[in-house]
């Protein structure tokens, strides 16, 4: 692959003595839908954690290896330069409660010093709620609090918040797992526009073998805190080459 | 490979960890201020500053004694502070209070988990914070004006007459204001305290336990017995720590107490607590050589009583365990 | 098997009758002072509350107009030292838990809030009073904050730690550093909280007698004499009044008494209103 976007060689991470990941090596492309998929404890969530340094943030961590993001490692920036090149979607929607849903969008923006004026500001949110497939559903009431909206909403809503950074690159860790199909759908549609229009790379985990395989362009099988394969999405989902894949994708585990 | 920390975040930890250092410093000069002025006057009365019962103000100052040999009688000559009086104050008031701000606290505990109803239960919660949080001068205006007056009248002469043989109520009660109503009042300041200890630890019997006793078939009064005795240390830390609060208190005893050197088995007689001595004497002190000096050791005594209290009570409270 | 029962039924009877007679005494108090002392506010009408008060002999007692401007002054100089110093350091317990600091200062604040107000007083005294030889309303002041850090700390450190932890991980993955992180989000999201933390803090400086006996020490011919000269205090009137001989003096003592009695209450209720947390 020409460039990857991310290049991980023999990543370790290790939680108060307990090993997660055990030797990761894995490029994921640019300008694709990458998902990174593999049963519940493969180790998914902290890996995603570790490309943006927000793994560090957990008490008694120990991360060797090496992760070259856009060709720089990550471990030698300057660690808010490094989750400024990322926006990322949790699992659970967490939209900050004590602010509208306007200024929700907008602190994605300010931290990143995006937008260099109130116009600027306003086209950015705008052109995020309209990429997260939220504006409609928003455009007349943007000073509402976030609660006031459902839980797939409220992940959109998240995923706007993300983009108004404009990061080069998108995390998304299994953020369907906790709502509907009709949001999910709408999410995912979200996340195929984006590549298509904007080139932004994207990196999904999901312990949901169709959803990786309708979304993605690209994947990554992890289990065990090990890679186990990877590899474009047609050749993996038709002809697996390890049987962990392959029962994976089956929904044996 | 550990990536080395911001200086970003460097300079946001100095920035907190200043604050936090100057509050910690604020305690320490507390303890070495006490300590500090208290000194000079065992420099020269010793520790019978704290085991003489004379409190004599005098512009001569105290003649010195052994200070490591506590005497029981001060020299003839010369001023003398002697605290003893003070501390028995603080002592018998503090006790009188727990004893029955015990009694209040279990009975309005139990009323409130076991047989109010939810609404009667959220109305007493809300007084009990209301007498927490009351300014405790208005306790005291109260206790001169009302409460001293009534035990006079209705407890103490009526104790005194008929069981005046104990010595615990042998003299005769001369006003409201006396150690006893100075622990009376104080038991109603110190129960609201009591009760959130217990109250909370009550509360976090796990529900199997509870659902155990009923099935026995237990009646309220046994199953209720139960439960205390699984917080029993919880009890003792309230009745610790609410010891370490009437001890401690000043504007409301100050007023209620009488304010006279006495030291006896009477419970109705008038007599000084610590924090009262050194409201009441403060602006003598001014006068006399040593007498503040003397009143320091008092506050001296009163916070190494305070701190011990207060850390036997917590080490308590953590023992409660399910 | 009756006689189970029948002890159940009497420990029932006992039981409901303490607790009541334990809640009696705050009732009968709030109707006390106000029978002894809403009479002095209303026959003095306003003048009660903008006079000094008059000499012990004079025909009318005057007015309380010293305690509460010292109380006004006090109570807000302390809550501006206390609550910055509080809320950091809180700031920091929650940021660094495991760091020995922080143990230090959970003792510290657990320590403070038990000692006797008296005591903090005292050290007042020694630090500021002694050396520059006067009573200053500052010193009164540098009291009060010592006995409100406390329960600022406490609070705060309770609020900051509610906040989900999903929150905080969002604001770093936005890119926002430590600095912004605390102040943007996790104090903002904290903020009821915190505001009731303060709310009672202010509740117990406004009502505190003892750390001002000998810092503020009481003033009674001049309103306010500004930071550097003795005040008076809405408590240290009443305690010092109530006690001389002087019928006047005693009337502004429960005048100021129930004054303080409906200031207690406000500020109660309102501490009340502001438990309904953020939602999250």
């Amino acid at each position: 692959m020409i460039s990857p976007a991310i290049e991980v060689k023999g990543l370790r991470v290790r939680i108060s003595g307990k090993d997660i990941l055990k030797g990761v090596d894995l490029r994921v492309p640019e300008a694709t839908i990458t998902a990174i998929m593999g049963p519940s404890g493969s180790g998914k969530t902290t890996f995603l954690k570790v490309l943006n340094r927000l793994i560090e943030l957990v008490d008694g961590v120990e991360v060797s290896g090496e992760v070259k993001v856009y060709g720089s490692n990550i471990f030698d920036m300057d660690v808010y330069k490094v989750r400024r090149l990322f926006g990322m979607v949790f699992q659970t929607p967490n939209p900050f409660p004590h602010l509208s849903i306007y200024d929700n969008v907008a602190i994605g923006a300010k931290v990143n010093n995006v937008a260099r004026s109130r116009k600027e500001l306003d086209e950015i949110v705008r052109w995020a709620l309209e990429k997260a497939m939220l504006w409609d559903e928003v455009k007349n009431r943007l000073h509402d609090p976030p609660w006031r909206l459902s839980g797939g909403q409220q992940q959109r809503l998240c995923l706007a918040r993300a983009l108004a950074m404009k990061p080069r690159m998108l995390l998304l860790d299994e953020p369907t797992a906790n709502i509907d199909p009709v949001n999910t759908a709408q999410l995912e549609d979200a996340l195929r526009a984006l590549r298509r229009d904007e080139n932004i790379t994207v990196a999904i985990v999901t312990h949901m073998p169709h959803q990786a395989i309708r979304v993605s362009d690209y994947i990554v099988m992890f289990y065990d805190g090990r890679v186990v394969e990877e590899g474009p999405t047609g050749e993996i989902a038709i002809s697996p080459r390890e049987d962990i894949t392959r029962r994976f994708l089956r929904g044996e585990m | 490979m550990a990536p080395r920390r911001p200086l970003h975040d460097i300079i946001v930890f100095y920035s907190l960890a200043l604050p936090a250092s100057l509050i910690i410093l604020i305690l320490l000069l507390l303890l070495l201020s006490q300590l500090g002025v208290a000194i000079p006057v065992f420099g020269v009365q010793g520790l019978s500053t704290y085991t003489t019962t004379v409190w004599r103000p005098m512009y001569e100052p105290p003649q010195p004694t052994t200070i490591w040999l506590p005497m029981l009688e001060p020299p003839q000559r010369g001023a003398w502070y002697g605290l003893l009086p003070a501390i028995w104050g603080t002592l018998v008031s503090a006790i009188t209070a727990i004893i029955l701000g015990l009694t209040f606290t279990i009975a309005l505990v139990v009323f409130m988990e076991e047989i109010a109803p939810r609404r009667v239960r959220e109305v007493f919660s809300t007084i009990v914070d209301l007498m927490a949080g009351l300014p405790t001068v208005l306790y005291g205006v109260w206790g001169l004006a009302f409460l001293g007056p009534l035990l006079h009248r209705y407890i103490m002469d009526p104790v005194h007459s008929y069981l005046g043989i104990i010595p615990l109520f042998s003299c005769e009660p001369l006003s409201g204001a006396t150690v006893f109503t100075a622990g009376v009042l104080l038991s109603i300041m110190i129960t609201p305290f009591m009760v959130a200890l217990v109250q909370e630890s009550y509360r976090s019997i796990p529900f199997t336990l509870k659902e155990a006793a009923w099935s026995l078939g237990m009646t309220r009064f046994e199953y209720v017995r139960l439960n205390l005795s699984m917080i029993l240390p919880s009890i003792a830390s309230a009745i610790l720590l609410g010891f370490g609060r009437a001890s401690s208190e000043t504007a409301a005893v100050t007023l209620v107490v009488g304010n006279a050197v006495n030291i006896g088995f009477c419970i109705f007689a008038p007599a000084y607590t610590i924090s009262s001595l050194i409201a009441n004497q403060f602006t003598e002190s001014q006068d006399f050589p040593y007498m503040l000096n003397a009143l320091f050791a008092g506050g001296l005594i009163l916070l190494v009583i305070g701190l011990v209290v207060n850390s036997i009570g917590i080490i308590l409270l953590r023992r409660v365990r399910f | 098997m009756d006689g189970r029962f029948l002890v159940d039924r009497v420990f029932t009877v006992i039981v409901v009758v303490v607790a009541i007679i334990a809640i009696l005494p705050i009732f009968h108090i709030i109707a006390y002072i106000t029978w002894r002392g809403l009479p002095i506010v209303l026959d003095n009408g306003l003048s009660f509350f903008t006079d000094v008060p008059a000499a012990v002999v004079a025909e009318k007692p005057g007015g309380i107009a010293p305690a509460l401007a010292g109380t006004a002054f006090m109570t807000i100089t302390a809550t501006l030292i206390a609550v910055p110093l509080a809320t950091l350091a809180a700031i920091f317990s929650v940021e660094y838990p495991n760091h020995v600091l922080t143990k230090a200062v959970r003792v510290t604040s657990r320590s403070l809030l038990e000692v006797a107000t008296i005591l903090i007083g005292m050290l007042i005294f020694v630090l500021l009073v002694l050396p520059t030889g006067r009573f200053t309303a500052l010193a009164g002041s540098l009291a009060l904050a010592i006995v409100m850090i406390p329960y600022v700390y406490t609070y705060a450190e309770l609020a900051l730690l509610s906040v989900p932890k999903t929150y905080i991980e969002a604001a770093y993955a936005l890119g926002m550093k430590k600095a912004q992180v605390i102040f943007y989000v996790t104090v903002r999201v904290a903020r009821r909280g915190l505001a009731r933390g303060i709310a009672i803090a202010v509740t117990k400086a406004m009502g505190e007698t003892a750390p001002l006996l000998f810092t503020a020490f009481g003033a009674r011919s001049v309103i306010f004499g500004g930071p550097l000269e003795p005040a008076d205090a809405l408590p240290l009137m009443v305690f010092q009044f109530i006690q001389t001989g002087y019928d006047n003096w005693r009337a502004l003592a429960w005048g100021g008494a129930f004054t303080l009695l409906v200031l207690y209450l406000s500020f109660f209720i309102l501490a009340r209103l502001l438990v309904k947390e953020v939602r999250y």
